[in-house]
Parts: structure tokens; sequence; C-alpha cells
């Protein structure tokens, strides 16, 4: 008998709200976190205008100490925030598990700096010679800066801020976890692999417990990159799943965290269980981008079809699906197509949801943030909203709904398609 | 024989060994040359070339030098190439070629890619694609107002062009993996694991779970990096991380040496093949070592040192071993994480000396980063190479400039000579900055 493995334990924090409570309040309401860019200022250029940004956040709430903060990024701080909600919400600690025995696997994205950190840094290293670095088109450097200004000093530790597995040792040390851990940084894709990993190193004995799940804090500088590369819009207005113009999703930012547990090691703590998780698959599609060959479809459909056989189950049993939706007309046709085949051919279409609307495009924490989605969509017997998306064809296969609907669901399988080839599905089904 | 074996727990796991290695290090742009260099005691490193670093406190490194980045890429794919990335795809062509996988015309479904990578190292001549110096004296201004004690605010820039401005983009830790997938036809299961130091060993340990988990047969596992540039260089100076021995390059890395002062910065990539027992022997691959054991652990101490009892880090080597099922009377050689930091080595003996008690003075223990430096995202990758090598060719490569005996570091590092021995069984650390750990258990095949 193979082990089990359950999910015992959410965190959230989005532009939706700062706990699971408010997060799917919003997801049942199908209202919508996007809103303009708050920092300004901006010239009218400047491509980004909408995204779906944390607001309230305060870390003191999280158990983070503000002297740390300097060392801190918007990501390991929502990192942070989420995995302190979902592992006060299991009830885990190093005290209930032999925290050797705790582990971690975390879906982050490597570029982490900030413009502004990103210029001091190479301030402080070339000093005066700046002005021979920052001649564009022809341009002179203007005024000599001067490099004795302590101010300008690029904090000690700021190296450690911006390496990909620092928000996952910050969490190990806030916990005292010492168990395995992974640092995945696998672009929008991080967040459900690092679930999916959890999941099948727990089953593989690997150790009992995880928590696992991804974070994004929004990088203008990162956010820009994308956009020029057509992966995110940068208006609400030309930003839809599902949207035959869309030019992709608005960014979002936030954290998504699970814990999952060895069933008979849960049951004997007598936790509360949200679900199970039962199947994962991860493809990627070999080339860069969806590009509406039908190497696209394919590999969302082996995808999924990993998945469902990695749970045992035949498409007809999927009673759910979270879709990725990104807001690309060659990535959601692919979607389409690829559900279309798997899940095609019933009397009703397959009730279906996905985030972006709402949230934005999370990048590293996006495929977490579904994954818990489609774990509350289980218990709460509830199809969330997806808000105002774009239309979905006339015969689509499946069916998204402004607002939640009750329904009774067994399985829920939840798709993170990613931006650059990588597709992961998830699937989740109801305990009892 | 079989291609099983139990672990401690008794859970019956599928075997995986390792059919090809390839490798561009500061030694050489491949195995048998970087190998050479290693086991003659040749260091690597020497003054940075890459940028002008003729002012910076630090003008050290272990750079790959000859190498011809001119590898056949198509165009649309070219100008998301890194450094790192260049070496990667001809550590893995050389990889594949050995273990005789031509993949151009195959159904490549069940081979996957595991890879440690960071994001590429900061050069500031990739500025003019996303700043103008105006911005930058702005931001500059703003930050004086702050003072230097405040959190990083999100300050976004007024003036980036957003026309080609993919740089991002192509350092984005994840970007070797897809272009190595899209060159060689691999159309299995893809991921990146990016954990600073300790990537590519938990790449390798993600690697060798897909084969035993059946989510793959054939895994192309290892790391990549560059991170000599203005950026890294300055960062980690200024973590206090990086050796500034500048007078004297070749002497500047010395693990375990009581003199030693921080690690030099290094590039490169080692890609190795890991393959399902019986696919391996279906298809007649050469096998050049089992890989048996991954373990990995956190500290939970301290972002910027590790615990001096060696804590933590003592963990994740217990797990490798019972990973295995190996004793540690079984271990002969130890391929040390050994960065020539003061703490680092200190904690790492420390370490050893938790796992293995009296056992430890008996084990031979060598770290190539006193030739190579500190591969950084590759150098757990390296490494492995390494190991298996040691055990094919029975020769432990030595660790150099070591002169001085630290009382605090009182094992046999092997010091300055290659020595010949035969070594079945080798275990090989990787700590990360932040306190993330992993070790790997690698077995002469039989």
């Amino acid at each position: 008998m193979s082990r089990r493995v359950v999910v015992t334990g959410l965190g959230l924090v989005s532009a939706l709200g700062n706990s699971v409570e408010e997060n799917w309040n919003a997801l049942e309401d199908g209202t919508s976190g996007i809103k303009p860019i708050s920092t300004p200022p901006y010239p009218a250029s400047f491509p980004l205008r909408h995204a779906g940004e944390i607001t309230n956040f305060k870390p003191r709430e999280f158990g983070i100490k503000p002297k740390s903060l300097k060392v801190m990024n918007p990501t390991i701080q929502y990192a942070l925030a989420a995995s302190w909600l979902a592992l006060k919400d299991a009830g885990v600690n190093d005290t209930v598990y032999n925290p050797e025995q705790i582990g971690i696997t975390l879906g982050v994205d490597g570029l982490q700096y900030t413009a502004e950190e990103t210029l001091l840094a190479s301030y402080e290293a070339v000093g005066n010679d700046m002005g021979n670095y920052l001649t564009t088109n022809g341009q002179a450097a203007g005024t000599p800066i001067h490099t004795k200004d302590p101010n300008l000093a690029i904090h000690p530790l700021w190296p450690l801020s911006v390496l990909a597995n620092m928000a996952l040792c910050h969490i190990s040390i806030q916990h005292n976890l010492q168990g395995p851990n992974l640092a995945f940084s696998s672009l929008d894709v991080g967040g459900s692999q690092a679930i999916g990993e959890a999941f099948h190193l727990i089953r593989q004995g690997d150790c009992d417990v995880f928590i696992a799940g991804g974070s994004y804090g929004l990088n203008t500088m990162h956010m820009l990159s994308l956009a020029s590369l057509n992966a995110v819009a940068g208006t609400a207005e030309s930003g839809k799943p599902f949207g035959s113009a869309s030019k992709g999703c608005v960014p979002g930012e936030g954290a998504a965290i699970v814990v999952l547990e060895e069933l008979n090691r849960a049951r004997k703590r007598n936790a509360r269980i949200y679900a199970e998780i039962s199947g994962y698959g991860t493809f990627f599609n070999g080339s860069a981008q969806p590009d509406g060959s039908p190497a696209d479809q394919r590999d969302m459909l082996r995808s999924m079809q990993t998945a469902l056989d990695d749970a045992g189950i035949a498409p007809a049993d999927i009673d759910y699906v979270n879709t990725d939706g990104k807001g690309l007309r060659t990535g959601d046709d692919a979607e389409i197509g690829a559900v279309r085949q798997l899940f095609g051919g019933r009397s009703n279409p397959l009730p279906a949801s996905t985030c972006k609307q709402l949230t934005g495009h999370m990048l590293a924490a996006a495929g977490a943030f579904d994954a818990v989605t489609s774990i509350l969509a289980l218990e709460k017997g509830c199809i969330p909203g997806s808000g105002d998306t774009g239309n979905l064809p006339p015969d689509s296969p499946i069916q998204i709904n402004k607002k939640a609907l009750k329904k009774e669901i067994k399985y829920a399988i939840s798709n993170t398609f990613g931006l650059t080839g990588e597709n992961t599905s998830l699937v989740f089904n109801r305990y009892h | 024989m079989t291609a099983y074996y139990r672990n401690s727990s008794g859970t019956e796991k599928k075997r995986v060994v390792i059919t090809g290695m390839g490798a561009v290090t500061p030694l050489g742009n491949n195995i048998p040359e970087s190998w050479d260099n290693l086991i003659k005691g040749v260091s690597g490193i020497g003054p940075i070339s890459i940028f002008d670093a003729s002012n910076y406190p630090v003008k050290i490194g272990a750079e790959v030098k000859n190498f011809d980045f001119n590898n056949g890429v198509p165009e649309d794919i070219s100008p998301f190439l890194g450094r790192g990335t260049s070496f990667c795809i001809q550590a893995s062509r050389e990889a594949l070629q050995n273990a005789g996988l031509q993949l151009d015309q195959m159904d490549t479904s069940n081979i996957g890619i595991s890879l440690g990578s960071n994001e590429e190292g900061a050069r500031l001549d990739h500025y003019g694609e996303m700043f103008d110096s105006k911005t930058i004296l702005e931001l500059l201004e703003m930050r004086k107002d702050l003072g230097k004690n405040e959190p990083y605010p999100h300050i976004h820039f007024n003036a980036a062009k957003q026309l080609g401005a993919i740089w991002p983009v192509r350092r984005s830790a994840s970007m070797a993996a897809n272009i190595l997938s899209i060159l060689l036809n691999i159309q299995g299961p893809v991921s990146t694991t990016s954990s600073a130091c300790t990537s590519s060993a938990q790449a390798i340990g993600k690697a060798l779970r897909m084969i035993q988990d059946g989510d793959a047969e054939v895994v192309v596992t290892g790391g990549c990096d560059s991170m000599i540039g203005e950026l890294s260089v300055t960062g980690f100076y200024r973590l206090g991380a990086l050796s500034k021995n500048n007078s004297d390059p070749e002497k500047s890395s010395r693990p375990f040496d009581l003199k030693r002062d921080g690690f030099v910065l290094g590039e490169g990539s080692g890609m190795l093949v890991l393959e399902d027992l019986e696919h391996a022997r279906k298809r007649g691959a050469p096998i050049l070592g089992e890989l048996v054991g991954y373990g990995s652990s956190s500290n939970a101490h301290k972002l910027t040192a590790p615990p001096d009892d060696g804590r933590g880090a003592d963990i994740c080597m217990k797990a490798a071993l019972k990973d295995a099922n190996c004793a540690t009377e079984e271990v002969d050689y130890i391929n040390a994480h050994g960065t020539s930091t003061y703490l680092n080595d200190k904690s790492e003996t420390a370490a050893i000396k938790n796992v293995f008690q009296e056992r430890a003075y008996e084990i031979p223990v060598s770290s190539n980063k006193s030739m190579m430096g500190h591969l950084v995202a590759s150098a757990a990758s390296i490494e492995l190479i390494i190991s298996i090598l040691t055990i094919n060719h029975k020769l432990i490569p030595p660790t150099i400039n070591y002169e001085n005996p630290d009382p605090e570091c009182d094992l046999d590092y092997v010091p300055n000579e290659t020595r010949d021995k035969h070594v079945e069984t080798i275990l090989s650390n990787s700590f990360a900055f932040g306190g993330q750990n992993a070790s790997v258990l690698v077995k002469k095949f039989q």
C-alpha cells in the first residue's frame, strides 16, 4: 500500500487579501484585486499600468521582525507570511514533529532584485567609473557622482536578499525546520512543481511533512522584461484570461503555501484534512513560449494525463478544472484544445475557473495559488468565481462563471502552463 | 545482481547509475583536460579578465579559458544565452556523447532535465538595455534621502526602454534548462533548482528521485554558473566571503589551511547522465558509477554563518547514508564543500566528526575548490564528477595550498599531493548561504 498524502494547512497572501478567508471571499464573489500600480511616478511611455499588488501588508503580523526587513525583499516577506499562516492553520511546528523531519519546497523566481538595488550595487562596484557604463545611444553620462557618500552604500547583506533560496532559508530559520528542502526556480510553474515534488517526496518516504508552495514579489524590472517578450499585459483591459485580443495577464504578486502530511501521521494527531493530493505531472513543451504549434497542446495534455495516471483515475472522474488562462491567444487556445481532448464529449461543459483575472499573474506563486484554490473548492463544495474574463468559444469544453457556484466536487485538476514552456498539473480529491 | 535495492526503511528503490559525464571548468573545457590538471594540482585561479577589475577590492577569479562560444545555437535562441548556459550546452553534449545517446531523432518523453542554476551574474555592459544615466542619478538621489538603514522600497525606474529589454529574462535561472531541452530535444520533465551553492546537489538529488519514482528513465542533470561579474564580486566581497589575496591568485583558495581568507568565484558547468540501471543495461550503456544516496537539510540557524558545531550539515550527510542504507564504515573518501572560508571549513570539519566519530580521522577529505575556485551552482555537479573519476582512476585529488595546519581543522585533507588509493564509496557535500545543505553518495558500480 503506497503512502497517501493530505493537505492539512493553507496560507495565502495576494492582491485579494492577506489571509485565506479574505482570498476565498474574493474568489467566491469574483472580485478582482487588480488596480492601477500604486507607486509613482511613471512617464507616459511606461508600459505597465495595472497590477495585482498586495496592500495593507503588515510584516509584524506574521512574526517578521522589523529589523530583519532590510534583508528581505517582498518575495521573502510574502513567503514568510503565507508559511506562517499555513503552519498555524495546520498546527504543525517543531514540537509536533521532529524538526529534522519537516521539509520545505518552494518555488521562487531567480531574479529577485529591483532596478534600484542593482544600480546601487553596481554604483558601489564601479564608483566614478560608472559614467563610462552609462553612455547609451552615444549620450553623455551627466554629472559625475560623488563616491564616498555612505548613504549610497548597499547593505553588506544585500547579496543574501537576492539569492533565490533565501526565502526558503528564512522560513527554515523562523520555524526551526531542518528537514529536506528544494528551491525551484522554474518561472511560473515553480510553485506547482514545489507542491508536486513535496507530494512525491512524502509518498516515497523522504519524510512525513512538507511545507510547499511559491512566492513572488512584484518586481518592475522583471515585469518590464516579460512585457517586452509579450508575456504579460500592461493594462487590465488588454490582459484577460481567454480574451481573444489579450496580451497576457497583468502581473500580480503574493504567496501560496500548503502543509502536506502523510495521511496516517495527520490522522494520528487529529489534523484537519482539507483534501488529499493524489496526482502530479510536469512536462516541458520544447519551445520557449506557446507559439500555437501542436506541441503546446500535446504537452499540456501529457502533463494532465500524467497527473491523472499518477492519481490512478480516469478523465471522467474529474469534476472541476482550475485552468491556467494566461491570456495569450496561443496559450489559451492550446489549453482549451488539450482540455477538450481529455475531458470533451460530456453532456455539460466541465466546471472551471481561473484565478488570474482576479489576482494577476503571480508567476512563481501562480501554480501554488491555483492549487490552494482547487483545494478550497473541493473542501467547500464550490466552484470559485473568475470575475470578468474574456469569452470562451461557443463550443467550449469548460464553463467559467463570474461568481462562485455551489457544487460537490470529488476530483479537481489544477493546471499551470508556463509562459516559457513548462507545464504542470496537480490532482486533488475530497478526503472523507 | 538486481535492479532494485532496499533503503534503510525497507522501501524498494530502483538503482540509478551514471552513464555519461561532461564538464567545462577553470581547469579545462572537457573532462580529460580538467581531470589531468586536477591531479597535477594545477590552480585555475588568476586575475579576472571578464571585466576590468583593476579598481575592485577583489581582482581574482577562476575563469573558464579559451572557450569557443560559437556553438551552433540558432539565432532566435542565442540572445538568451549567458556564459553559464553556453558552458552547460558544451558539458551536456560531452556527457550525452560519452553515454552514447543520440537524442535528435528519438522519442525523448522518458528523458528529463534537472538543472541547478542561479541567475546569471549581472554584467554592467548590459545596462544600456535597461536604463539611461538620468534615471540612475535620480534613483541615487532618492536613495540618499532614505538613509541607509531603511528597508528597500519598491522604487520603479521611470525611463526604462521597453523594447529589447530581455536581459532580466535572459538571466533568469530557468533559462538554461529550457534552452537545453530545446537544443537537445529532451521532452520529459524539466526543472530548475536554485539554491546558491547547493543548486546542483539538489538538482542531482531530484534527478535521482525522478528515476526512482518512474517520472523518467534518463535524466540529464548537473549545474551551470557564471557569477564572475561586477555585481557578484562586489556583493560577495561585501559579505566578507571572498579571498582578497590579489597578489598571489594561485595561493588564494586554501581550504582548511589556517591562513584561509575566503573563497574565489569560479564558473563552469558539470553535467551527468543519470539512468535507470535496467534502461542502461538494455542499451548496453557504459556504467561509470552508481548514485546510491541523497540527503538534504536546513541549518535553521543564521543566514550568514553555519553553526560552529556542524549541526545541520551532519543531518544531510546522515540522511544520504540512510537513503543508501550505507554504514559510515563504508565511506572511504569525502569530497568536501571546503570553500576556504574560515566558517565553512571549521563547521564542515565538525560536522564530519559528528557523523563519523573517531573514524573521521581515517577518511581522506579533500576540496577541489583549492584549484577550481567555487563554481557555486555547478560546484556540486563538478564534485560528483570528480568523485566518480576518483573511483575509476583510483586517485584522490589533493587540497592544494595546504601549508599551515589549523587546530580546528584536524582531519586528513590530502594535502598538496594526489594520492593513489582504491576507493569505492564517496560522500560529496554542498552547503549554501542561508543554511541549505545537500550530500550525495556515490559508489563503484558492481
